[in-house]
């Protein structure tokens, strides 16, 4: 049994509480679930720069006036656990920076899935609140208690099915991707095409997502530069 | 006779304690029904369990409590506190009312301090560190460490606090909360998460165009990051800032290549 995919089913249980449900401290930001998940795969440097970069690109993304843009954490964790996992496979490559794009694209699809599910859930809970409307409208606390139970468990869901679930798709893909002769000998383009694809990403979300100004102007720029600066000092480590 | 004269003005330590651990647990059952209702539901059984005599008075008082209500996940603690205190004076009947004046009180405020300033300036922050200090294993570790000891620390404190204050001004909290003016002065956060942006933008153009990143020493793009926000004062706003930082530090990278070239380096 892969222990350390274990630790990251886990960790996206955390994840998935803590962005949106349980205390919301800053641990499930990809800032330090990228580590954490870095820390875990034994890829510490690629899991980190692909949470710095997931970090970046949705720095303001906070629910605010209705608005539900893409959850950082999970798709944070999702780019940070396909980033190392692919890390791990790379020492034929010419460039060390492919998989810091292939965990991009996969926190990008990531990222749309946390635009999608947490509509999902709750109206998963309005269904559920009329089956207990006569119980809550007695005070009845047991029925109090149980659906604050599942409000942890769906949230705990959460983070497995928008996190784990694409970073242990990118795993399994991986093997296959990598072997693709085209893509390994232009390893270079195909990190300029992951490039475009995560921006295009955050570009098409921007639209539905919203947030402040500074950061808006700020981010993609800032994250843009990095990625090249990351996927070159990548390369010089592994390369 | 008025329990409320019987009251203190501090509220029971283990009361402060368990609404406080509580309050940030307000989201958990999030639906478009009732919202945090179910949470804020959950948070303050402590409360009803306190102040009922019966089975059948908690179960009068809880229904009142299950019902909507949307507020700042982080500022909870004010409503939270400001109900305990009613409940406790005998005044849980104004509990629902109380609710609808702190939605848009605890929202307003918990949305501009929270979201918008201290969450991404620490966030951006903890980024410029782990691109500009030597990566190893105690920045990795530490960085993320005081990022989330200081947001914890904030929040936390936010939390517990606003149960004191709710129960400190019981039905008069909305107004006493407006009276502290916090909104304007958070004002001055906008300016440092301004500068932030500015750096970490420098600090991206200056690992690509040299290879170094920023360094902890005095740096123009700092200072000009720095002087920017102060100088605009509070007409700035902070996309000009960055924009002032993308000239100082393009200029400054062309002169680094400049003098590279003439002292022939390479």
């Amino acid at each position: 049994m892969d222990w350390s995919l274990v630790g990251a089913l886990l960790l996206a249980v955390i994840i998935g509480l803590d962005s949106s449900a349980a205390f919301m401290t800053l641990v499930g930001q990809p800032v330090v679930t990228g580590i954490l998940v870095g820390a875990l795969s034994g890829h510490i440097e690629a899991g980190m720069t692909a949470g710095l970069l997931m970090q970046l690109l949705w720095l303001d993304a906070s629910p605010l006036g209705g608005k539900l843009p893409p959850d950082p954490g999970p798709s944070g964790f999702a780019a940070a656990m396909a980033a190392a996992g692919a890390a791990a496979g790379t020492d034929g490559f010419a460039w060390a920076g492919f998989p810091l794009a292939y965990g991009m694209l996969w926190g990008t699809i990531a990222a749309y899935g946390t635009m999608l599910l947490p509509n999902l859930i709750r109206r998963f809970h309005d269904r559920l609140l009329p089956l207990f409307d006569l119980a809550l409208e007695a005070g009845d606390r047991g029925t109090l208690k149980r659906l604050f139970y599942m409000g942890l468990l769906s949230n705990g869901f959460y983070g497995i099915i928008a996190g784990w679930l694409p970073g242990a798709a990118a795993l399994l893909l991986w093997p296959w991707v990598s072997s693709i002769p085209l893509l390994v000998q232009h390893a270079n383009a195909s990190l300029a095409v992951g490039t475009l694809l995560v921006l295009g990403g955050w570009g098409l979300a921007r639209l539905y997502a919203g947030g402040s100004r500074w950061i808006a102007f700020t981010a993609p720029i800032a994250a843009t530069l990095l990625y090249l600066a990351f996927a070159g000092r990548l390369s010089g480590v592994n390369g | 006779m008025n329990g409320a004269n019987l009251l203190p003005d501090k509220p029971p330590r283990k009361l402060v304690w368990s609404l406080g651990w509580r309050s940030g647990l307000v989201q958990t059952f999030f639906s478009h029904q009732r919202m945090q209702g179910i949470g804020v539901g959950w948070a303050l059984l402590p409360v009803l369990q306190r102040w009922s005599r019966s089975d059948d008075e908690f179960r009068r008082k809880a229904e009142r409590h299950f019902a909507y209500y949307n507020g700042n996940p982080y500022l909870a603690s004010f409503t939270l506190g400001a109900i305990a205190r009613l409940e406790a004076e005998g005044e849980g009947e104004r509990a629902p009312g109380m609710k609808q004046r702190m939605m848009p009180i605890t929202g307003a405020l918990g949305d501009r301090l929270f979201w918008h300033h201290l969450r991404p300036m620490i966030l951006a922050g903890c980024t410029i560190l782990l691109l500009t200090l030597p990566l190893n294993d105690t920045v990795v570790t530490l960085v993320p460490a005081v990022a989330l000891f200081l947001f914890g620390f904030i929040s936390w404190s936010f939390r517990f606090s606003g149960i004191r204050f709710g129960w400190r001004h019981g039905k008069d909290t909305p107004y006493a909360l407006s009276r502290l003016n916090l909104l304007r002065r958070s004002g001055f956060l906008g300016y440092i998460g301004a500068m932030i942006a500015g750096v970490v933008v420098s600090a991206g153009i200056l690992q690509v165009t040299t290879g170094s990143g920023l360094s902890i020493e005095v740096n123009p793009s700092v200072l000009a990051s720095i002087a920017a926000g102060l100088l605009l004062g509070r007409r700035a706003t902070p996309v000009w800032v960055v924009l002032i930082i993308l000239v100082v530090v393009v200029l400054e990278a062309v002169m680094m290549s400049r003098t590279t070239v003439a002292t022939g380096v390479f």
